[in-house]
């Protein structure tokens, strides 16, 4: 049996939450403050799960970029690709909040990248 | 011509926004908010990062999207906002200068809420030696050209500085596709949140090196590399430490030093410590009619604190607006063991009470207490404490009304019932 300890991510709070595990199998979680948390610390062993942000340059926009960011977690080793992607993007003003910017992700099913700001015409065209 | 105004804000940033929609709330009808930049939500607006809104909203959000669940309430509110706009004097009788591009106006407020925020130290406050470059560029500056203006900092950076936006930087610039080669901190514990450590260095094995700083920086017109030093117990450079590491950029995330131009033309009293000002429960200065929130009182963590705070003046802005006048704060507050500051630094006991305190030293279970005349009136226990983690606790002003200075302390272990 091994053991681990995690700052959780989800909250201020950073609770320091232990796994006990086994050939990758989660035996015991304490420490946790909240259900959410007990859940991302068991996949904190399995396969580590984020939410990433970034930007997306934008043409004819008051914003040279619209922030974005992924409609669900995602796994932390898809992240770095995720970013370059989202770098190598530019999409067209206005933006709306919340407009998908683009969907199913790098070939990821159901998560979609979402602006989280609007854009408006440059010049209030 | 003077304008005439029952409450000025200065500031549309977290805390300004927050204030404005609860006095509107309260009944306060007769409101203007001033901001410096061309749309509310200051800070915000680039900190693009997840995180914000849960305690305020139960749900995580970026900066864009808490601002603009404030700047919708406002909008539904029907609350004049003045853009573009900077106040450049403010007098003990709040009277304000304001300049934009339609000229110099004068506005007479019956009561005035600072809420200008923060700005970050520099290379000069903290006083590296060497060339003068480019490519030396503060965290939240960084930030700005990255996540606003579509520029690039570097591709080999250094962060100095453990601070949280010099740690979501780190994050920022390796999913951008930049090297992080480290980040560096003076003193023996980190500054930032534990969570941020979590996120942004270790997912993305970013050494942290605490007890190091930088002490030299190279280049000619442009950044080339860094001379990095160790520390000792005492704070000072051990100078045969000196490492020269390569880089093109270094971030400075070295803390953020409250706005407080105005507050001193008015002649409100500062606190040494915070670098904000000196207030009551009501957040009132100790120039009548004028409040503060926000970082431009001390520095916060935590938006969702900003808000909070921003939100508490409405109790007693509605009172100062009716009565003219708030009941004198005769029962000082004072940090005691491990406690770096407290705030309201003073106390009516009049009104609902929230004491905000930073530990100065981090550490395992510890006992918060609030004594006055030798007696606890309150402990309340607490599983960890951290100089980067601001504690609000509530305190019962029947507890200390009647009495005198009141010390809040941290003592080790936990409280006895």
């Amino acid at each position: 049996m091994k053991e681990k300890e995690y700052i959780c991510v989800l909250c201020p709070n950073s609770c320091t939450v232990t796994v006990l595990y086994d050939e990758g199998q989660v035996e015991g979680i304490s420490g946790h403050g909240c259900e959410r948390g007990r859940e991302w610390a068991e996949n904190e062993v399995i396969r580590p799960m984020r939410y990433f942000v970034g930007s997306v340059t934008v043409r004819n926009g008051d914003y040279e970029t619209v922030s974005v960011k992924t409609s669900d977690f995602i796994p932390l080793e898809k992240a770095r690709e995720i970013g370059l992607h989202t770098h190598s993007l530019c999409i067209e003003a206005p933006v709306r909040m919340y407009q998908v910017v683009e969907s199913d992700i790098l070939g990821m099913e159901g998560i979609n990248l979402i602006a989280t700001r609007e854009v408006h015409l440059k010049n209030g065209a | 011509m003077m304008i005439r105004k029952d409450l000025v804000i200065i500031g549309g940033g977290a805390a300004g926004l927050a204030a404005a929609a609860a006095c509107r709330e309260r009944g306060i009808e007769d409101i203007l908010i001033i901001e410096r930049g061309d749309v509310l939500g200051g800070i915000l607006n680039q900190c693009i990062h997840d995180g914000f809104g849960l305690h305020k909203f139960h749900e995580t959000l970026t900066g864009p999207e808490y601002a603009q669940r404030y700047i919708d309430m406002l909008h539904t509110r029907d609350l004049p906002v003045m853009l573009n706009s900077m106040v450049t004097e403010l007098s003990s009788g709040k009277i304000l200068t304001v300049v934009n591009r339609k000229g110099l106006h004068k506005i007479h407020a019956k009561a005035v809420i600072l809420a200008m925020g923060s700005r970050e130290r520099t290379r000069g406050a903290i006083g590296i030696p060497g060339a003068r470059v480019a490519g030396v560029f503060t965290a939240g500056v960084a930030q700005n050209l990255i996540n606003m203006k579509d520029f690039m900092v570097g591709r080999r950076v250094i962060i100095l500085g453990s601070g949280d936006i010099g740690l979501i930087m780190a994050r920022r610039l390796t999913l951008e596709g930049a090297k992080v080669l480290m980040v560096l901190e003076k003193l023996p514990f980190p500054s930032g949140l534990p969570r941020n450590i979590n996120q942004c260095l270790r997912d993305f094995d970013i050494p942290l090196y605490l007890k190091h700083t930088v002490s030299g920086i190279h280049g000619d017109g442009h950044l080339t590399g860094v001379d990095v030093v160790e520390i000792d117990e005492s704070g000072e450079i051990i100078p045969d430490t000196a490492k020269f590491v390569e880089c093109d950029s270094l971030l400075l995330s070295v803390g953020l030093i409250p706005e407080n131009e105005l507050s001193r033309q008015a002649g409100l009293r500062l606190d040494p410590v915070t670098g904000g000002a000196v207030v009551d429960e009501y957040g009132q200065t100790t120039v009548p009619g004028i409040f503060a929130c926000g970082n431009v009182l001390h520095i916060h963590d935590l938006v969702d604190n900003v808000s909070l705070e921003g939100e508490a003046l409405a109790h007693g802005m509605k009172l100062y607006l009716s009565e003219e006048a708030l009941p004198a704060a005769g029962i000082p507050v004072i940090p005691g063991n491990n406690v770096r500051y407290c705030l309201p630094q003073h106390l009516s006991g009049h009104a609902p009470t929230v004491i905000s305190f930073r530990p100065s030293v981090p550490g395992k279970l510890h006992t918060v207490r609030f004594i006055q005349n030798g007696k606890i009136l309150k402990k309340k226990s607490l599983l960890k404490i951290n100089p980067a983690e601001m504690e609000r606790i509530e305190l019962d002003p029947e507890l200390y009304r009647g009495g005198g200075e009141l010390t809040v302390d941290l003592v080790p272990g936990r409280a006895e019932s």
